[in-house]
Order: C-alpha cells, then structure tokens, then sequence
C-alpha cells in the first residue's frame, strides 16, 4: 500500500530516556536509526526482544516522550494505545463507546463487538484480559475511522487474544485499507499474514524491512536479527 | 468520579438543610429556624468544599492520570491546558450545582417577606455565590492537578489546608502578622489565603444585607489574583505521563 508518508523518522534520530535529578540528568539512548524511515497508510509491525525500548519508541512518535536527538514528523492525527485498556472498572463497553462514540460511529463500534464477541454489558472490570483488549482494538479502530488520516500507534493489543480473534484483528487491519497507518507492537507474528513492512530493533537500531523476505514476516524478523 | 455519591451529595444538601437547624431549640423561638436553615445551606456548601469536591478532584485526576488516558488525549492533539481545565470543569459542575441548592433554599424557603428585605437578600445571596466559586475553583483545579503528579491523599490535603488556613487560621494569625511592624511578617500575613472574606454565612444569618460595592470589588479582586496565583501553580503541576 503507497501513499503519501504519515510517519517520518529522519536517520540520526535517537530515542530513549533521560534520567538522574535535573542538575546532572544523563541521556540513555535506546534505540537509534541510522537511516531514513517513512512509513505510509497500512499495516506496519514493530517486532523486537523485550526491553529492546519498544514502547520508550511508540510513547516517543507519539510525542509524550521527547526525542534524544532528532526530530519525528507525524503526516496525521496521531492515536495512541497504551498495551492495556485501564478504566472504571464499573463501566460497561457500551457505556465507554457511547462516551467516545455517536451516530454512525457507535454503530461501527457495535458492530465491530458483535463480530468479535465482546460481551458489551459486562462490566469492564469484570471482562477477561482478551475481552478488554477487545475494547480497547474497536476503540482504535473507530478512532481510526474518525480522522480523514490517522495513525494509529498501538502497544501489544493482541496480547491475551485467542488464536481465532488474532487471527481476526490482523485480517481486519489488512483488509481495513483506507487511510490509516497502524504501527503495532506485537509478538504474535505467526498469526500475521499480510502486512505493509516490518520494524525492528537489532543492537540498539531501528532497521525497517519493507518487504517480506522468506514465506512469513517470521523470516523477515530474523533476518534483520541478524 | 462516584456516580452514586454525586447524586448523595445533592441529596445530602436537601436533607442537612432540613434536619441541621431541628437540632437546635427552635421551639424557643421559631424565628430562628428560617435564618438557621440559610447558614444550614451554606455551611454544607462549606463542607462540600473541605471533603467531597476535592476528595473527588483528586481522585479524578489521580485516577485518569494511572488509566493513561491523560497521554491518550495528549497523543490525539489535546493540549495538557487544555485536559487540565476540562477534568477541572467536571468537578466545578458539581460545586456549581451545591452553590445552586444553597442560593435557591435561601431565595425559596428563608426569603424575607418584605420586598425591600428580599431584594437585598437575593443581592447577598448572588454576592455570596460568586465569592464562594471564586475561592472553590482554584483549590478545586489544584487538586486534580496535584492528583495527577501525586497521591491522592497529599492532592487531597493540600487545598484543604489552604481552605483551612484561609478561613480559620487567618483569624488567629491575623492580630500577630497583620499588626507585626516587621515587613517579613506583613508579606507573610498578605501571601496567606484569606478565604475568610468569602465566608458571608454571618451576614446571612444576621440579616446584615448586602457587601457594599466597593467592598464586594475588593474582596473579589483579592480572591482573583489569589485564585490565579493557584490556579497556575495547579496548571504547572498538571502531568499527563501514566
């Protein structure tokens, strides 16, 4: 899928954390790129080790963390999903989408429960870890649905899914088209078919791979662990 | 923000306006029970102030900040000003609607018969209801903000302290400040919160009628600036990072 770059990280661009108190704060460099990336409306997976700094990455397009070194340009709206829905636990998923959601939207949202399952009178603290997530995904993808362009920055919203939602949410995003960029953290590369590129983190640099090498992004991933 | 205890706290507003003056001997002299029910009505605004407005402010910004839904805003483009004033505004609808019950108990049940002594009641009552909101949405706003950088229990005490300094405790440290031929004293006596001059239950009770004009401008330019002094340093404070 090309089209115009939604995400540009510009090569030299180095992501971490700076940390001690403020007189003799030291930076700690995570991750780093040593060459241009542009990423357009898709699917866009980001796959590395734990601790690798994939989530200081994600919190850092999003702009609530600032960069060590460079500068970040997002072409669009710009929605991001921390790895777990977190909200009043008393409240139901309808509840929560009629808050976020009216019209034509709210209709997208419900019908996007009914076709993953998601029991929307249940409380939300009462729902499985699979079901939240199941919150959490329609909520993104309605939001994506909202802007004329959108990217959609999210941290492991497949972790505690079942095999065959997996295998829906990731159908879904490939089939989804539109233009909206999703970047998303996950490991659970099996169940990815179909997607527009691949990133990763190899020694403390962010290596893109926009095509599949080999017959699954499995393959892709190693390669660049390489 | 507790549903059910939204709607107790209004509840809470009729029934302490109805039973607080019963409890005193109001069989001696009925008279008292309508100026009794007016002080009831706003003594509960008071306490509203102290306890569950900002309990709830804290709570909310505390809680909002833990979910990461503050960072989800703020990653969709709306602004931490912004966030900080809107959380801030729902809590202040509920402050506003305590105020309400306050004014239309005392412009409905305790209203003085006579036409000259009602207008001059409402006056009052409108004065009163503005002062009071003037000194309760600053503390209010710092306390979501303190919530979202802190426990909820420091975001809690914080401006009730204040609250409390600023009505009672200037009383007492206003003979040894106010006086004090030291400018160090002065200054220290002129930063303190001086919410003692939004407490207009007094005039209420006694019938004194309304502030004069330029009293009532003074006082609520003081309050203002010492509202905006809070109100920045809560805007400061105010972190959306979960």
């Amino acid at each position: 899928m090309n089209s115009s770059p939604l995400l540009h990280i510009p090569g030299g661009t180095r992501f971490g954390y700076r940390a001690g108190l403020p007189w003799k704060r030291r930076s700690q460099c995570l991750v780093e790129t040593t060459r241009d990336i542009t990423a357009g409306p898709g699917l866009h997976l980001l796959v590395a080790p734990n601790g690798s700094g994939k989530t200081t990455l994600l919190r850092t397009l999003a702009g609530l963390s600032p960069t060590l070194h460079g500068q970040v340009k997002t072409g669009a709206r710009v929605h991001y999903f921390a790895d777990e829905l977190r909200t009043d636990p008393e409240m139901k998923p309808s509840t929560f989408f009629r808050a976020w959601f009216k019209g034509e939207s709210l209709q997208t949202a419900e019908k996007l429960a009914e076709t993953l399952r998601l029991n929307l009178k249940c409380p939300i603290g009462k729902l499985s870890r699979g079901n939240r997530q199941k919150v959490l995904l329609i909520h993104a993808e309605v939001k994506a649905g909202l802007s004329p362009q959108s990217v959609l920055l999210m941290d492991e919203p497949l972790t505690g899914l079942d095999a065959e939602t997996r295998e829906q949410v990731t159908h879904l995003w490939a089939t989804a088209g539109g233009t909206a960029m999703r970047l998303v953290i996950m490991h659970e590369l099996e169940c990815v078919r179909q997607a527009d590129s691949l990133l990763t983190i190899a020694g403390g640099q962010l290596k893109h791979a926009t095509e599949r090498t080999g017959e699954s992004w499995m393959n892709t991933y190693q390669t660049l662990q390489q | 923000m507790g549903r059910g205890s939204c709607w107790l706290l209004l509840l809470g507003a009729l029934l302490f306006v109805w039973i607080a003056p019963l409890l005193t001997p109001w069989e001696e002299n009925p008279q008292i029970l309508q100026p009794a029910r007016a002080q009831a009505a706003w003594v509960y605004v008071w306490l509203a102030l102290f306890t569950w407005l900002p309990f709830q402010a804290s709570a909310l910004g505390h809680r909002l900040r833990c979910e990461g839904m503050l960072e989800h805003l703020q990653a969709g483009g709306t602004g931490k000003l912004s966030q900080c004033l809107q959380l801030s505004c729902a809590i202040f609808v509920w402050m506003l609607t305590v105020v309400a019950i306050a004014a239309l108990v005392c412009l409905t049940i305790t209203a003085p018969k006579r036409a000259e002594e009602a207008q001059m009641w409402m006056v009052l009552i409108l004065q009163y209801g503005f002062i009071f909101s003037l000194c309760a949405a600053p503390l209010l706003l710092l306390a979501v903000a303190l919530g979202t950088r802190t426990a909820e229990v420091i975001a809690f005490m914080v401006p009730v302290g204040l609250l409390f300094i600023g009505l009672f405790g200037a009383a007492w440290l206003g003979p040894i400040l106010g006086g004090a031929k030291s400018g160090l004293l002065n200054s220290l006596w002129l930063a303190l919160p001086h919410y003692h001059l939004a407490d207009l239950t007094p005039r209420l009770v006694f019938k004194m009628g309304p502030l004069p004009m330029t009293d009532f401008m003074g006082t609520s330019l003081v309050l203002a600036l010492q509202g905006a002094a809070i109100s920045l340093f809560g805007i400061c404070l105010f972190r959306t990072r979960s």
